[in-house]
Parts: structure tokens; C-alpha cells; sequence
């Protein structure tokens, strides 16, 4: 069973709060007023950019790592194989 | 939740397309309509946007309201629709990163009592906002604007039995969790 407190705690909290004012603005000219982005869209967009950061980074440190050929390494090997 | 005379003409008046008439209904219901909004999705920038929405479609659709009906119920309607579809379309994000982003935006220095009451009242609000859809819409309908489980039943086209079991669910959820918070925060909510 739930304790009658929680009823109390929620009524306290979760009354009524008044609209902006800029509310009857946006509903006058709903195709001028661009959508304010949400806190959602917001926290998205700054995953996509840790990402994108990421990203950059990893490939970043790809471009900086020395790449040699196949025939190159085959040559190495060989070469230490061989004694000389 | 029964028109009066004065309402019935105000929204025959909508229903002409006098938009003086619309300004009246909105003003009327503004208030209420943000509430449940900002109440069920706890964001300020969503809450205008699906109150904006939903007088929109007030606007678009008062030619289909029949007089027999209650109005409020059938605002209430539009409103716990565009709330539903709002919470379809944005897929909540991880807790973690909502987390970290109050926690950036939190102020430094939160000793002053309105803060408190207003951090306090954050914090109810992120405990509801982890409930199903289907109970918090319910907690909001009850708490937001004390509505009777009758009324919700009708606005949500289900049973009052449903309402009362949804509201019993949330009510034994919240309470946990609300016990955690106080074990965690050692403060009252």
C-alpha cells in the first residue's frame, strides 16, 4: 500500500504554472516562429558532436601512424630471416 | 466540467471563425493547458510547443465539437494527445546525459529558499517523468488539475478501474522512489 504522503508530495509539486506569454505569439504566427530547440534536441546535438570529435581524433591518430607496404614488410622479414 | 451560457457563445463564436472569440477561449485555457503539458514532459521549450500544437488543432477542429458534449473533456483530449505523440516522437535520451546537463546548468550556489523549493519541485518532476506514459498522464490529470478518476476515465476512454490501477501503480512506484531520493539527498521533498 502506498502512503497518503506521496498524493500531498505530487499535489504540492505538480500544480498549475502559467503559460508565457509569448505562448499566443507563436499561435498567431505559427509559421514565422521558428521551433525553440528542446533540451532533448540539445543534449542530441551534443552527442553527435562528442562523436563527430571522437571520430576526428581516432582518425586523426590513424593518419599519423607510419603505413608501410606489404612487399616492404616481406622484404624486412626476409631480410632478417636470412642473417643479413 | 458543463458549459455555461457565456462559454457556449464563445465558442459558437470560434466556431464562426471570429478569432476575438478564439482569443477568449485561449486565454480561458492557457494556463491549464501548459500545465499538463510542462507537467507530463518537464521540459518548458517542449511544453510550449505541444501547447501550441494543441491550440492549433483547437483551432483547426472546433468545427467538429458538438455542444452536448463537455468541452474541457474534449480539450483535455486534444491535449493528452498531442502530450502522447509528443513522447512517440522524442525518444528520451539516457538519464546519464540529462544528468550531466543539469549538472552543468546548475547554479553554483543554491542556499536561497525559492531555489530550494524550485530545485525540490525539479526533482518531483523528474520522478514523474520516469513513469510509463500511460501513468503519468494520469498523475498529471490528478494532480496538475485535480480531476476525479471518472473524468479521466472518460478523457483517456478507458475504465475508471484502469485509472484507479494505473494510479496505484504510480503511486507505489514514486513512493519508492521517493524514499530512495530521501535516503540519497537526506532532505524532504
Amino acid at each position: 500500500m502506498y502512503k497518503p504522503e506521496i498524493g500531498e508530495v505530487l499535489t504540492r509539486h505538480l500544480g498549475r504554472v502559467a503559460a508565457p506569454e509569448e505562448l499566443w505569439e507563436r499561435i498567431e504566427n505559427p509559421q514565422v516562429l521558428a521551433r525553440v530547440p528542446t533540451r532533448h534536441a540539445r543534449v542530441r546535438a551534443l552527442l553527435v558532436f562528442a562523436t563527430l570529435f571522437v571520430l576526428a581524433i581516432v582518425v586523426h591518430k590513424y593518419s599519423m601512424t607510419p603505413h608501410v607496404s606489404k612487399t616492404a614488410l616481406n622484404t624486412a622479414c626476409q631480410l632478417c630471416h636470412s642473417g643479413v | 466540467m458543463v458549459l455555461d451560457a457565456n462559454d457556449r457563445e464563445v465558442i459558437e463564436a470560434c466556431q464562426r471563425g471570429e478569432w476575438d472569440a478564439f482569443r477568449l477561449l485561449f486565454e480561458a485555457h492557457r494556463d491549464r493547458v501548459y500545465s499538463i503539458a510542462l507537467r507530463y514532459c518537464g521540459d518548458e521549450s517542449a511544453a510550449m510547443d505541444i501547447a501550441q500544437e494543441t491550440f492549433l488543432k483547437l483551432l483547426s477542429s472546433i468545427g467538429d465539437f458538438r455542444g452536448g458534449a463537455s468541452f474541457e473533456s474534449w480539450l483535455y483530449r486534444i491535449v493528452v494527445n498531442r502530450c502522447l505523440d509528443h513522447q512517440r516522437r522524442g525518444r528520451r535520451l539516457l538519464p546519464f546525459f540529462e544528468g550531466l546537463v543539469d549538472l552543468l546548468r546548475a547554479p553554483a550556489e543554491s542556499a536561497l529558499e525559492e531555489l530550494l523549493h524550485a530545485e525540490r519541485t525539479q526533482d518531483v518532476q523528474k520522478m514523474v517523468g520516469t513513469l510509463p506514459p500511460e501513468q503519468r498522464i494520469v498523475v498529471v490529470l490528478r494532480y496538475t488539475e485535480g480531476l476525479a478518476y471518472e473524468e479521466i476515465a472518460e478523457i483517456l476512454g478507458c475504465s475508471v478501474g484502469t485509472v484507479a490501477s494505473r494510479l496505484n501503480r504510480a503511486h507505489k512506484a514514486l513512493e519508492r522512489r521517493l524514499a530512495h531520493f530521501r535516503v540519497r539527498g537526506g532532505r524532504r521533498v
